[in-house]
């Protein structure tokens, strides 16, 4: 099974490390406005959301491109803009309910995570672990056991164990 | 073509990718920094000149603080009043503003500082500068004063000055968020003034953020005094490095250097609060006041009692360490309250130094200083030694206008904060800061004042520690720990790796004067390097013996702008800034008199701590030994002025010499 | 100073002494306390009484002393009555206050 790219917003400290490198990777340049993925915040509530591309199985930004410019990834399960069929109508920005697919306001043209080949840099840089590039099974493990911890917690104090 | 649109016709390159440098791949050569502007803004005329920042000057100063204490020497005439139009702020990102490592976001803001007199600086964190960076700014001089009260929006190329009339008399948070609302922008970067800039409280200071903060030295009272009430920044270019693809591996390997240290994990858990967990242990923590050198019934202000108030660490931009908590009040008189810190800082502030035992009493204090816009530190160096003198009977209730400042009285602290800010009663006597407060008070009062220059001291005890104390005393900003504090120090290291590092011996021992003036002058020109290229300090030596220093600023130098020094090059950098902040403090009629300590450092010995923190005093014959020794150091004579020779070669002879203004 | 008195299986006499320490940072942690008191044997190095917290506590007590080189690692802090420790061969006197944490500095 193919890996994922894992948000877990709880674990974000809003450096936006990720913006920066993957803009640095991709554009060559630090810019976090061209970056694939963006750090949300609601600064005076201190939540932050890195919003990026989910590779939806069925992606609406696939569905909705008149030149079947975005396609699957074999290899790495991300959806792929093909340049060379792109016209930059902006359908998949519009249609994308995530925001994921960036508008270039420089190039006009679109960008979208490609999760780097197979090796996402944001992941690799982010030390709180609020990315994470894992499979399914390590996904639905580590939100349940991070769950059970917390009944854990209380079920201790409940029993007086130490 | 007025002469703004014409700035910013050179600066916005035009749109398609083929012609525009902006997003050439590769490499690009090492010319794209000096693509970043300085902006001339003078309130007065309302005009605003954008200019290129000479190539020379960044060789000699790189950026940040550097260029901002050259252009502080060069622009601001001597002996002006701090709070008349004449004063100039300088607002500065470091050289490698943007770099996705050791939090390269800082940004230095200075001017005449009017709390002390003599050198205004301050850094702050968070996401302000890589915003101003990204709108084609590295530097700002802000000249005059605006009739109105005002706001500067600065957007891609682009400045202008706008109506804060709605802003007026709004706390630090609304300010920016009604900014935000108003350009209808959420990504607005703002750096703003709370009530305490606007009633000219002289150590007022300027917030970005939650939480961030230019605390020292009065800058937000600065900016008050020009109403300017805020500095808002979007920027949408962008940032280029000579060696984008190396860039990012170096970066990855300092990320990990630094995260794979206990102390930078430590952090990262428990933020700056874990300090205090072994400076009282010892005993090196000022407690009412500077009575006692230990908080014995501190035991809540331990970092392990946050964990029920916090929700989560936050970072500032480009840090992997995410040292500042997110916190909540959910009960009690002054909740419901979301806030970002406490730093060690307000731990000694609102906790040890007027002897609060409570987490909690942090918690709120910290929350209002931040709201008010007041600087943390001062604030409660004064109330604290406004408490000692009550205790003493200096000075009485109706002195302090019915306020009874006995010690722990936190909601005697919380009415005193709102009353500085809004300069009220005793509160008004207060914002004036120590050398005003002392002259009108006297009756001895200035005994009991831990200040230098007129700015308060942090919470830490010197009196066991010569090198932290010397580095009180010399600051070119008054009592500052973060001119030069060798933290290291506490670390018994042995001392062959201290003389590789330091260049020469220096004790392993704390308590020792040996070498000392050394370890001070070295992390003096570590730090101003620092604070020039824009990363934070507790990313680098100041915290632990193999973090970044030279040679990881060297190399990232040379990754991101292409420029290459030496590490003596470097050093001679520090050395430049360093000396230049001093030739300003000359200027304005400092000298070696005021580089000194309180009395009680020679007088009074410590009381409690551990063994060998106890009975200490300052032995005045050997502090003055260590400062001839240190200003020898610097190339200064005996009474602190820099020799010919020393100027000549750090190129200070030719001062002030206005490589960059607007008329050229 | 003695504070016990009682023979071993050589029937000599021997005595022991009383350690303070303090515990913060992660060492708290484990622990779960502030501070601990332990008796041990009154000619106990530092070494010995570290070896005696790392069998007693395990984890981060077993990192202490660097493994190679025999000496206080510099991952960690130990001082002694205020002192800084770095060799472990130092002697411990009755009362002794030991402060155990990591080197976090700054400001």
């Amino acid at each position: 099974m193919q890996k994922i790219l894992f948000i877990d917003p709880e674990k974000c400290s809003g450096c936006r490390i990720c913006e920066s490198v993957c803009s640095l990777h991709h554009e060559k340049i630090c810019n976090p406005g061209r970056a694939r993925i963006h750090v949300v915040k609601w600064e005076t509530a201190g939540l932050y959301v890195p919003m990026v591309c989910q590779q939806c199985e069925t992606p609406l930004c696939e569905t909705v491109c008149p030149m079947h410019a975005i396609k699957r990834d074999a290899k790495t399960g991300s959806m792929l803009i093909d340049y060379d069929l792109c016209v930059g109508c902006k359908l998949c920005v519009m249609f994308c309910p995530f925001g994921g697919i960036n508008l270039d306001a420089r190039t006009g043209k679109v960008a979208k995570c490609d999760l780097c080949g197979g090796e996402p840099l944001c992941v690799k840089f982010c030390d709180p672990q609020a990315l994470q590039f894992l499979n399914a099974t390590a996904i639905n493990l580590r939100k349940r056991r991070a769950a059970a911890e917390k009944f854990s917690d209380l079920m201790k104090k409940l029993l007086a164990i130490d | 073509m007025s002469l703004l649109q014409d700035q910013i016709s050179h600066f916005v390159a035009p749109p398609g990718p083929a012609q525009n440098p902006w997003f050439s791949k590769g490499v690009a050569d090492e010319t794209m920094v000096w693509k970043r502007r300085i902006a001339f803004i003078d309130l007065t005329t309302k005009k605003i000149v954008a200019k290129p920042i000479p190539r020379q000057v960044r060789q000699l100063y790189l950026g940040g603080r550097g260029i901002d204490m050259y252009l502080l020497y060069n622009h601001v005439k001597p002996k002006v009043d701090p709070l008349s139009s004449e004063n100039v702020i300088f607002v500065g990102t470091g050289l490698l503003c943007g770099v996705p490592a050791l939090g390269s976001g800082r940004c230095d803001i200075a001017a005449k500082s009017p709390l002390t007199g003599c050198v205004g600086d301050s850094n702050i964190g968070g996401f302000f500068g890589p915003e101003l960076r990204l709108a084609g700014f590295d530097h700002l001089v802000i000249s005059g004063r605006a009739e109105k009260p005002a706001y500067l929006w600065t957007s891609d190329g682009s400045i202008e000055i706008r109506d804060a009339g709605h802003l007026w008399g709004k706390d630090t948070f609304e300010t920016q968020e009604m900014i935000r609302d108003d350009n209808k922008d959420e990504e607005v970067k703002c750096l703003a003034i709370g009530v305490a800039g606007e009633n000219l409280v002289r150590f007022a200071n300027i917030r970005s953020g939650m939480k961030n903060s230019a605390g020292r030295t009065g800058m937000g009272c600065v900016m008050g005094s020009k109403n300017l009430k805020a500095i808002a920044v979007r920027g949408t270019t962008d940032i280029e490095f000579s060696h984008p693809d190396d860039l990012l591996d170096y970066c990855k390997k300092m990320n990990d250097m630094i995260m794979n240290t206990r102390w930078a994990r430590a952090q990262s858990k428990w933020g700056t609060l874990i300090i205090y967990s072994n400076t009282n242990t010892t005993g090196l923590i000022r407690t009412r006041n500077f009575q006692l050198n230990r908080h014995e019934e501190g035991e809540d202000l331990e970092p392990e009692n946050m964990d029920r108030y916090t929700i989560g660490m936050s970072g500032c931009y480009g840090c992997a360490v995410h040292c500042r908590h997110r916190y909540v009040l959910r009960e009690g008189p002054h909740a419901p309250i979301f806030a970002e810190g406490p730093e060690y800082t307000s731990l000694g502030a609102f906790g040890t130094m007027v002897d609060c035992k409570k987490m909690e009493t942090v918690l709120i204090a910290n929350h209002l200083v931040n709201k008010y816009g007041l600087d943390t530190l001062e604030t409660g160096g004064l109330i604290a030694w406004a408490m000692e003198l009550y205790e003493k009977g200096i000075i009485n209730e109706k002195d302090t206008t019915g306020l009874k400042l006995e010690w722990g009285e936190e909601e005697a602290i919380f009415e005193l904060i709102r009353q500085i800010a809004h300069r009220e009663r005793f509160g008004n006597l207060l914002a004036d800061g120590f050398k005003t407060v002392i002259a009108k008070i006297g009756k001895g009062s200035d005994y009991y004042a831990i200040q230098v220059k007129g700015m308060s001291n942090l919470h830490s005890d010197e009196r066991p520690t010569p090198s932290f104390a010397l580095g009180i005393a010399t600051s070119t900003r008054g009592a500052d720990h973060l001119r030069s504090r060798p933290a290291i120090d506490l670390y018994g290291l042995p001392e062959e790796l201290l003389e590789e590092i330091y260049g020469a011996p220096v004790s392993s021992d704390y308590t020792s004067y040996e070498g000392k003036s050394r370890m001070v002058w070295w992390q003096e020109l570590l730090y101003a390097v620092t604070d020039a290229i824009g990363v934070c300090k507790f990313q680098t030596v100041f915290c632990a013996v193999h973090a970044p220093n030279w040679e990881e600023f060297r190399r990232l130098i040379q990754l991101a702008t292409g420029m290459e020094f030496s590490k003596a090059q470097l050093m001679e950098v520090g050395e430049r800034i360093y000396t230049i902040e001093r030739m300003f403090n000359l200027r304005e009629g400092f000298s070696r008199k005021d580089d000194a300590l309180p009395e009680r450092y020679f007088k009074e010995p410590t009381t409690i701590g551990f063994p060998v923190v106890r009975g200490k005093t300052i032995d005045r014959d050997r502090f003055e030994k260590m400062l001839d020794e240190y200003y020898a150091l610097h190339g200064w004579d005996e009474n602190g002025f820099p020799k010919k020779e020393t100027l000549e070669r750090l190129g200070l002879d030719k001062e002030p010499s206005h490589m960059v203004g607007e008329e050229e | 100073m003695k504070t016990k008195l009682y023979s071993t299986t050589h029937g000599e006499e021997s005595m022991s002494i009383r350690v303070r320490v303090v515990l913060l940072a992660n060492f708290r942690e484990i622990v779960g306390k502030r501070e601990i008191v332990e008796e041990i044997d009154s000619d106990s190095t530092l070494g010995h009484f570290l070896e005696k917290l790392a069998k007693k506590y395990g984890r981060d007590f077993q990192k202490i002393v660097n493994s190679k080189t025999g000496v206080i690692s510099s991952e960690f802090l130990v001082s002694i009555n205020g002192r800084i420790a770095r060799d472990t061969s130092i002697k411990l006197n009755n009362d002794d206050v030991l402060m155990l944490t990591i080197p976090a500095g700054g400001g």
